[in-house]
């Protein structure tokens, strides 16, 4: 589009300020940690999490505690949100989405034997947007969690690019 | 019109100019020249106390832990990073000399060690240091000449805040964590972390977040390293290429070279004497060992204290053979006569591409000591490999496979029960090994079991094959 100078002065002045006001909103939510990542303890137990857990890293380590011997397996999934439900969550952001709504998709599954350590652990990635991390041993015990993890930078990236991509700066 | 154009233009200009800033500010998205100042590197191999070089340039973390809200990464003095890691210790220090210097405008809290816990839970970059520092020491190292907090005796690790730019003392002996709080507090580790974090780096774990009663907290491993691979390397004493005679030249510097006596012993050591006072032993694994014989292990009551100790030991290797790339000081052990200081061990060890070396010689694994006796060098002796990369890849094995073999070892082997057994560190290393020139380097675990028991002590594991190469006799 081209764009007559008036209305480019209008335009620029409320990017402006909107690109000031939603870094700051998004960085101020994404510094914020509601809850540690728990530890899984097949012995113990762990205090039940109901709540998703923000989160602001691409990485997330799961560790956790069995008996020796004990089969875990670590499973991660990502919902996939609709098109154009929320700036954040527009699907641009996400290159293999398709036209599905609401739905759990499978990242990462990995099988660990616990040895004489008693302990398992493993780093798996997460996607920007509702994660879902299964932890399940072969006694039939298992724990989920869910994790949301806001990308900051690729927001603040999708922000700028909608807002740039189709302007034609030239001036008249 | 024309009015109209200009205006434009510096609107755009704003817009412009206020989306590199929040990108700074509110992103962590450094750009070299607007606020991060480009720095040239120096050149700081071989020599830690030239005139060019500051004396806290040999306070050097044992591991340098990024945390990032429940998600740690060692990092690692490796060439591609090592401007941003030496930044961090840049950054860290200036705040250690403006928070320990400062006479008002700090708060300081007291917690007790648990609350590490919680810092490493947060966004925090936590250096562990080689043991810990006298307090005293500590400050004289960091050129803070009348340090304002009177009340911390140790430092065992120094942690900082990289978003509320907190800085965190740990005095382990004490119990105690001490919190630095002021706006005149600033670094830019923040930004350090962010291209760090850029680079995908390594996701490790503290095993005592897990276990508390097995593992202590200073053990850290990282997680998904099945892929990952080291290069094997291959060692040159330093010595090789000279000959013994312009060592020995280098050690005395005021004789000449044709009134030194020498002799080769029956192990094929060649040993230098000026017949009046010192004496140097270069072996053929490399090992050079100077001895001063006037200076008497008895105490004469002479006045000297550790910071003067640090001073002699430092300078007296840098006038002599100089120091290897990425040095540090590893431990200092001292000796009192009356509770005056008269005796003292100082070590010093390097690593490669942040890696620390373990010697050929397990007995002598910090590669440079010198012994202090009264505020003289008695013994100096020093071990350094120039060292190369090979072509050969290893494979490292899952660091929770290397603590299975060693459990297995000590328990089903050695009867030890599992509960009496607590692995204290463990840390990857280069062990030497050969005899022909140039011995090899692999890379290694070095597991260390604390205990009741006599095969508590350090263990060393081929970080390839598992297998023990090493374990307490």
């Amino acid at each position: 589009m081209r764009l007559h100078h008036k209305y480019m002065k209008y335009l620029l002045t409320i990017s402006l300020v909107l690109v000031i006001m939603i870094s700051s909103i998004v960085n101020v939510h994404a510094v914020r940690l509601e809850n540690a990542i728990p530890v899984f303890d097949f012995i113990n137990g762990v205090e039940e999490i109901d709540k998703p857990i923000i989160y602001n890293n691409r990485e997330l380590s799961i560790k956790g505690k069995a008996l020796e011997g004990t089969v875990i397996t670590i499973t991660t999934y990502w919902h996939q949100v609709d098109k154009g439900k929320t700036i954040i969550s527009k699907n641009k952001l996400y290159e293999e989405d398709i036209l599905s709504t609401g739905e759990w998709i499978l990242q990462y599954s990995e099988e660990f034997q616990v040895g004489l350590s008693g302990i398992f652990g493993a780093s798996v990635p997460v996607k920007p947007g509702k994660n879902k991390v299964v932890i399940a041993s072969d006694t039939g015990e298992s724990y989920e969690i869910e994790i949301e993890y806001i990308d900051n930078r690729k927001i603040t990236e999708k922000i700028f690019s909608d807002m740039f991509d189709k302007v034609d700066l030239k001036f008249e | 019109m024309k009015l109209e154009r200009i205006k434009s233009a510096v609107l755009f200009c704003l817009v412009l100019i206020s989306i590199v800033l929040t990108t700074q500010i509110w992103l962590n998205m450094p750009i070299e020249g607007i606020f991060i100042i480009s720095k040239k590197t120096e050149e700081t191999s071989n020599f830690l106390l030239t005139p060019n070089v500051e004396k806290a340039s040999f306070l050097k973390p044992n591991k340098l832990i990024i945390n990032n809200n429940g998600n740690h990464t060692l990092l690692l003095n490796k060439t591609e990073v090592s401007m941003i890691y030496e930044r961090i210790l840049e950054d860290t220090k200036n705040m250690l000399i403006a928070a320990l210097g400062a006479t008002e405008g700090i708060e300081i809290e007291k917690y007790e060690c648990d609350y590490i816990q919680k810092l490493r839970a947060g966004q925090t970059i936590e250096l562990q240091l080689p043991f810990p520092y006298d307090y005293k020491l500590f400050t004289y190292i960091l050129g803070v000449e009348s340090p304002k907090w009177q009340g911390i005796e140790h430092i065992d690790a120094v942690l900082v805040g990289y978003y509320n730019n907190n800085l965190y003392l740990v005095d382990k002996e004490n119990n105690y964590i001490f919190e630095f709080k002021s706006k005149f507090l600033k670094s830019n580790v923040r930004a350090m972390v962010d291209m760090i974090y850029n680079s995908k780096p390594y996701s490790y774990i503290f095993l005592s977040e897990v276990d508390q009663e097995r593992y202590s907290d200073n053990v850290l491993i990282p997680v998904n390293i099945a892929d990952h691979s080291m290069w094997k390397l291959s060692a040159y004493p330093e010595s090789y290429g000279y000959t013994p005679e312009s060592i020995a030249a280098a050690f005395f510097k005021d004789k000449d070279p044709s009134t030194l006596r020498s002799i080769i012993d029956s192990e094929g050591n060649i040993v230098y004497t000026d017949g009046e006072k010192q004496g140097i032993r270069i072996s053929k694994t490399g090992l050079i060992e100077y001895v001063n014989y006037q200076t008497k292990l008895e105490s004469n009551n002479s006045k000297f204290t550790l910071f003067d100790a640090v001073n002699i030991a430092t300078n007296f290797v840098n006038s002599n053979l100089g120091f290897p790339k990425d040095s540090y000081i590893s431990s200092i052990e001292q000796e009192t006569v009356n509770n005056e200081l008269y005796r003292c061990l100082i070590r010093y060890n390097y690593r490669y591409e942040g890696i620390p070396i373990i010697n050929d010689d397990i007995n002598m694994d910090n590669p440079i000591e010198v012994e202090i006796v009264n505020g003289e060098v008695k013994r100096y002796r020093r071990i350094v490999k120039n060292i190369r990369i090979t072509e050969e890849e290893k494979i490292l094995k899952n660091p929770l496979e290397i603590i299975d073999i060693l459990l297995m070892r000590l328990n089903h082997y050695k009867n030890i029960d599992m509960k009496d057994i607590r692995i204290e560190d463990m840390y990857m290393s280069y062990l030497e090994y050969g005899i022909d020139i140039p011995t090899s380097m692999i890379p290694v675990w070095v597991v260390e079991i604390e205990g009741d028991f006599k095969d508590a002590g350090k263990y060393i594991l081929n970080a390839e094959s598992g297998v023990i190469l090493y374990e307490p006799y």
